[in-house]
């Protein structure tokens, strides 16, 4: 049908990307919220709730193999339902790109660029993601090959330069979170980022061997889950009661580190893990977003969509809330629940009509 | 035909979009439009207009610190001091382009003074600004000046051309004497956030004698959250050190009796514990502290080198220390300020029951049983065994 | 500002256009044509100071009424 969904990807590509999605803007928002210290604890809570959501969007997926989540509406849900139901999910994965783009902006303006025109920013930072768009879904793993990799190293080599700065008791006390406190946090992980996985539903048709993903999904999420951690662990080592008084702790942190006057100013490493995984995350999103419309839409070339849509989610990434305070509210407040229907209820519900209904049926055509 | 136009626009277009994506355009820094700050200066001041911040920015002449044989012989200088006022710390910091041609540039700053007055009335606003500010870093040192932080600042001292850098190598020195505690800005944050241990900053003060003007690091200022309450001398200050586990090396001087002479013992390492501990539901704080030591200096013609003797240096040793422990003990409860960090020590292992007492700290510290245990040992002696004078 | 933006998106249109006319999907084109005229409608909007709404800050304000206990 059109060249970017001709794309296969193996099932380690699959590993890498996935976590280069799920790492994009958790690394450096995180920890984030008041529960130091056991935030790491809410976190791996989070984890695995968001890997029972995992195994709805691979259910459905192995139940429809080959079709991405806009062919899948339309076969549970009928025409116009599935139509409706689909254009809700694109309509979210537009918006979660935008956050991210939105998430990606303000650090670039908070920290390295704070004088460069906003617009012309945000055009430059999604125009990388679209060109890697336009190249097609192997590009974009192939980019995650790299760049994934190379997280986990300076990730691995920062935590070892906090050494001398890490304080063991200020990861204490331990446990004494009050249960709901706790309980919310790691609803709030799940969300973000790990129930965001379900734009893969647009991605893993592209797998070179369906139905064999499970193994890869577990991995991506547990890698992620450990440079994460590790993350986390070091800033709250070193930073303590104080990680919640920054808006980026895990950059602060690092700051930290200077050995011997030479090994300083490190922090350029999060600044590139951040932008790295961000850039991967956006452009998982915009492919989604780009691939899921030109489905629904039924347009003949999908690369015709991916400059409107460039242009537009850069807008909407400017657009989505006036400022930083409102940014952090949002993605701790309210996010978990305005996510709630994309990443739970529309794949859950399409996965039981999918099963009432008993499709797909012998002989249907995907 | 068709493809050179569009190869042509794609050109264009590529390059149009090249030129404003040398997006860096905005935030360049050069190297000559930059005041690299090396130390910075707070001070409360009163002008015409009211209260005041007094802002003291040393600056490095980098043109000047390249040639040192240059600025030796002409006897320039190869730093700057800029001052500016302002109500608040960023307002200040702008309004120094009303003097100077560059923009102030923090990365590199290495020492912040606050001055003591301004000190006593609060820290809170004048330390955000270092704390959100992307620029400022935090493992630059803080410090209180005895006076104004500005006349500090404005001295040249010995051996290091930048004076802020000469402060910066005295802290990171530390260890010479141990009786001086460096803070760094992180620090500073972590103490001021907590809700029991509370902060205590180094301090410097001018000196002056009638040839030259020279600074000079004594004593740390005490601080109830973001005032400052009081002073520890320098042997406090060690008995704070030795408790916080930093001290790493340093004189120990005492008389053996019934010797008249005195004796000084070097520390080689201290290990110290603090226990935190409930002794019939109350809260018991035991700080055992092993010390290591060699011995310096005999001034006497006994050979204290044998073991029995040894034994009897450890003990005096151990006293010496328990001296300079209890009595920065004894200010801490002066002033009910908690900066050995126990309550903490209570909240980290034993938070159960810090539930029920915590929120009482303030109350509770200043009867709080603390047992000092504390143990030497003398590895080495020397190369000597005893003065060899014969008498 | 307004004419660099014309110019701008005037030459994505160009470069696309005869690949999007050689594709021969009338309904490509229409949404294409669509979607950048929006994008563009957008930026000049936004370059000539017209404030658009904040859509996400909507997004706060509906869930805020709803749940507003636990916000």
């Amino acid at each position: 049908m059109a060249e970017l969904a001709q794309g296969r990807i193996s099932n380690i590509q699959l590993v890498l990307l996935l976590t280069g999605f799920l790492l994009g803007t958790s690394i450096l928002i995180l920890p984030g919220g008041d529960i130091h210290p056991d935030t790491w604890l809410a976190f791996l809570l989070g984890c695995g709730q968001g890997l029972i959501l995992a195994f709805i969007y691979l259910a459905l997926a192995r139940r429809f193999p080959g079709q991405t989540f806009v062919k899948i509406a339309e076969a549970v849900w009928g025409r116009y339902i599935g139509k409706i139901v689909s254009l809700a999910f694109l309509w979210y994965v537009f918006h979660a790109g935008a956050l991210t783009t939105t998430n990606f902006l303000d650090f670039i303006k908070v920290s390295i660029l704070p004088s460069t025109p906003a617009m012309l920013l945000v055009l430059m930072l999604v125009g990388v993601c679209a060109a890697a768009v336009w190249s097609g879904l192997e590009v974009i793993t192939r980019c995650s090959e790299v760049l994934v990799p190379l997280t986990i190293l300076f990730t691995l080599f920062l935590a070892l330069m906090l050494i001398p700065d890490f304080k063991a008791a200020n990861l204490q006390p331990v446990l004494q979170t009050p249960l709901p406190e706790l309980l919310k946090t790691s609803v709030r992980v799940a969300t973000f980022p790990f129930g965001e996985t379900v734009i893969f539903l647009m991605i893993l048709p592209f797998l070179n061997k369906q139905n064999k993903s499970l193994s890869s999904v577990v991995i991506a999420f547990a890698l992620t889950v450990f440079i994460l951690i590790t993350g986390m662990l070091r800033t709250l080592g070193v930073l303590g009661n104080v990680a919640p008084l920054y808006v980026y702790p895990l950059y602060q942190a690092t700051r930290s580190i200077d050995l011997g006057h030479i090994l300083t100013r490190l922090e350029i490493l999060t600044s590139i893990n951040f932008l790295t995984m961000g850039f991967i995350k956006a452009s998982v999103q915009l492919f989604a977003f780009v691939v899921g419309l030109s489905q629904f839409l039924g347009l003949k070339s999908d690369r015709t969509l991916v400059v409107p849509a460039w242009l537009l989610m850069s807008l909407l990434g400017l657009y989505n809330l006036p400022g930083v305070a409102e940014t952090i509210a949002f993605t701790h407040t309210v996010y978990p629940f305005y996510a709630l229907p994309f990443e739970v209820f529309i794949p859950l519900a399409t996965l039981v009509v999918a099963w009432l209904r008993k499709l797909p049926r012998e002989g249907q055509q995907p | 035909m068709r493809r050179l136009l569009r190869t042509t626009l794609a050109l264009t277009l590529v390059l149009t979009v090249s030129v404003f994506s040398s997006i860096g355009c905005w935030d360049k820094k050069e190297l000559d439009k930059l005041a690299i700050v090396a130390g910075f200066g707070v001070d409360q001041v009163q002008t015409a207009e009211g209260d005041r911040l007094l802002l003291t920015a040393q600056i490095i002449k980098a043109d000047q610190v390249i040639s040192p044989e240059q600025a030796g012989g002409s006897g320039k200088q190869s730093f700057l001091t800029d001052q500016s006022y302002g109500r608040t710390v960023f307002e200040g910091v702008r309004n120094f382009t009303f003097e100077s041609s560059r923009r102030l540039f923090f990365p590199h700053n290495r020492v912040l003074i606050i001055g003591e007055s301004l000190a006593r009335s609060g820290l809170h606003p004048i330390i955000d600004f270092f704390i959100r500010d992307p620029e400022p870093r935090p493992k630059q040192y803080v410090l209180v000046a005895k006076g104004k932080a500005a006349d500090i600042l404005s001295v040249k001292t010995g051996l290091e051309e930048i004076p802020a850098l000469a402060i910066y190598e005295l802290l990171q020195d530390y260890g010479a004497t141990s009786k001086v505690y460096p803070v760094t800005l992180q620090d500073l944050t972590k103490d001021l956030a907590s809700k029991t241990k509370t902060a205590v900053l180094p301090m410097i003060e001018l000196v002056s004698t009638s040839k030259k003007k020279t600074i000079m690091l004594d004593g740390t200022a005490v601080f109830k959250s973001d005032r400052m309450v009081g002073e520890l001398n320098i042997n406090e200050t060690r008995g704070l050190l030795w408790v916080l586990g930093k001290v790493h090396s340093g004189i120990i001087v005492f008389k053996l009796p019934p010797y008249r002479h005195d004796i000084s013992m070097e520390i080689l390492e201290a290990n110290r514990q603090i226990r935190p501990e409930l002794r019939n539901g109350k809260p018991h704080v035991t700080v055992v502290i092993d010390v290591e030591m060699i011995i310096g200096e005999i001034t006497l013609t006994k050979n204290l080198t044998v073991p029995r003797e040894n034994e009897k240096l450890e003990r005096m040793a151990s006293q010496g220390i328990k001296k300079e422990i209890r009595a920065a003990l004894a200010k801490a409860r002066q002033f009910n300020t908690d900066f050995f960090g126990f309550g903490e020590a209570f909240h980290s292992r034993r938070p159960k029951a810090w539930k029920t007492f915590g929120p009482n700290w303030d109350q509770i510290f200043p009867q709080l049983p603390v047992e000092i245990k504390v143990s030497t040992v003398i590895r080495r002696v020397g190369e000597a065994t005893k003065f060899p004078i014969l008498q | 500002m307004v004419i660099v933006i014309t110019v701008f998106v005037g030459m994505l249109v160009c470069l696309q256009l005869p690949s999007l006319l050689k594709l021969g999907s009338r309904r490509d084109l229409l949404t294409y044509l669509i979607l950048m005229g929006l994008a563009y409608i957008l930026m000049v909007l936004r370059t000539v100071g017209v404030h658009l709404p904040y859509v996400t800050s909507a997004i706060v304000r509906v869930f805020k009424a709803v749940l507003g206990r636990f916000i």
